[in-house]
């Protein structure tokens, strides 16, 4: 009885004449390179100035003997590494050094090009009040009422998920605001569109640093709320930065709450969930693309979704907060 | 929920294909949600659920490939 489906598929690459490819000098880069035949699917690395550092074999095989070689190997002239590395055979002829000798190989080639990484910001402090802001929809007032609105209610960071919204020139006053206030603000997918929108006839040119700032809005934040990790991501356009890794920090929150549950709707695997929150980073995961106010408790951990900032006329914003040891989250409708 | 299939004996190893797939991957979510799983672990015989949440005893795993083996050659 063999079963092929989701075999991995072994094609064998033949490694020839790397080392006569050793010309071309490689400014700092980061690369993540797919491999074939050995245990860790991914191996990441950078090269700066020909040399090799953080060598990462992830998601699998023998991490005390996958660490060694990185840190053998670190700040290492390619050249160097190559020769160790290339041809060395564990299985399926080929291992994690002789593949990390063909992802070099690659990357010398242009075949394996440089990525980015998701931008992540960490709120330095810690806190015991955050406020969350949801999709805004451009909506400048709004945003004022539900500041003032968190100010009362003493809370110490404030953190819109994404999606600010409007044309550029309502978007850049938004922006105005969320500087001058002092929020955290993370890059939400309808924010590109909005970036690329011309302004309306007639109406001044949006202030051009406000949206070159916006442009470089972590993709990710997280937080220290009274010891509970909070993490807050906008939703799945994340997973297709280019560079995304399903081992980098909290992809497996994303990848969880993206795609196995698709944005908690699917309770019928929360079974599973419940069996890969152990593996959590964060303790509390928020995400703002449902544009709707929820809270989900599985497997000891806490989700929300980040609802619209008006919601049935009010402005609306969520208040998590930490008290006598316990973290609590509520929906908090300005004025109300 | 691997070891459990790796430990199985030779003559056993030798008739079938092993693959695991990885649930922190967006792949092995793929996987998993196209075998219409609830739970971990989960076990599929021929792209058929067959176990859920459970490790199988190492007999009912042997005795449910074979029967499926010799379903297969009886079918050709």
């Amino acid at each position: 009885m063999r079963q092929p489906v989701g075999a991995r598929d072994f094609s064998v690459i033949p490694v020839s004449g790397i080392k006569g490819l050793m010309t071309s000098t490689l400014s700092a880069r980061r690369f993540i390179f797919h491999t074939q035949g050995v245990c860790p699917p991914e191996i990441h690395f950078n090269i700066d100035q020909d040399r090799i550092h953080a060598i990462r074999f992830m998601g699998g095989g023998c991490p005390g003997n996958a660490e060694l070689v990185g840190q053998l190997l670190e700040g290492r002239h390619i050249d160097e590494v190559l020769t160790l590395t290339e041809g060395l055979d564990c299985r399926n002829n080929t291992s994690c050094p002789d593949q990390l000798a063909r992802a070099i190989d690659e990357a010398l080639r242009g075949k394996l090009l440089p990525v980015a990484r998701a931008r992540v910001h960490s709120d330095p402090e810690t806190r015991s009040r955050m406020g969350i802001i949801g999709d805004l929809n451009g909506d400048a007032d709004t945003l004022r009422t539900i500041i003032s609105d968190m100010r009362d209610h003493g809370v110490e960071s404030i953190v819109c998920a994404g999606n600010l919204g409007g044309d550029p020139v309502h978007l850049s006053r938004m922006i105005s605001i969320v500087r001058d206030e002092n929020l955290h603000l993370i890059f939400g997918e309808q924010d590109r569109f909005t970036l690329g929108r011309p302004s309306p006839a007639g109406l001044p040119q949006p202030d051009q640093e406000n949206l070159e700032w916006l442009r470089q809005r972590p993709h990710m934040f997280t937080a220290d709320l009274g010891g509970y990790q909070i993490f807050l991501f906008y939703g799945d356009y994340v997973q297709n930065i280019l560079g995304f890794s399903d081992f980098d920090p909290y992809a497996l929150e994303i990848n969880m709450v993206c795609g196995l549950t698709r944005f908690m709707e699917d309770e019928s695997v929360f079974p599973a969930l419940a069996a890969m929150t152990p593996q959590f980073t964060a303790d509390v995961i928020i995400f703002g693309q449902k544009k709707i106010w929820r809270r989900w408790q599985v497997g000891g951990k806490t989700i929300i979704s980040a609802g619209p900032a008006t919601s049935i006329g009010h402005p609306c914003w969520g208040l998590l907060h930490h008290t006598t040891g316990e973290l609590k989250f509520r929906e908090i409708q300005a004025g109300a | 929920m691997a070891e459990s299939v790796k430990v199985l004996p030779e003559d056993i190893q030798q008739l079938i294909d092993v693959s695991e797939w990885d649930m922190r991957t967006r792949p092995g979510v793929a996987r998993f949600q196209q075998l219409n799983a609830k739970s971990l672990p989960s076990v599929a015989l021929d792209g058929e659920l067959v176990y859920e949440s459970i490790i199988p005893p190492q007999e009912e795993l042997i005795a449910e490939i074979q029967r499926r083996y010799a379903d297969k050659n009886r079918e050709t």
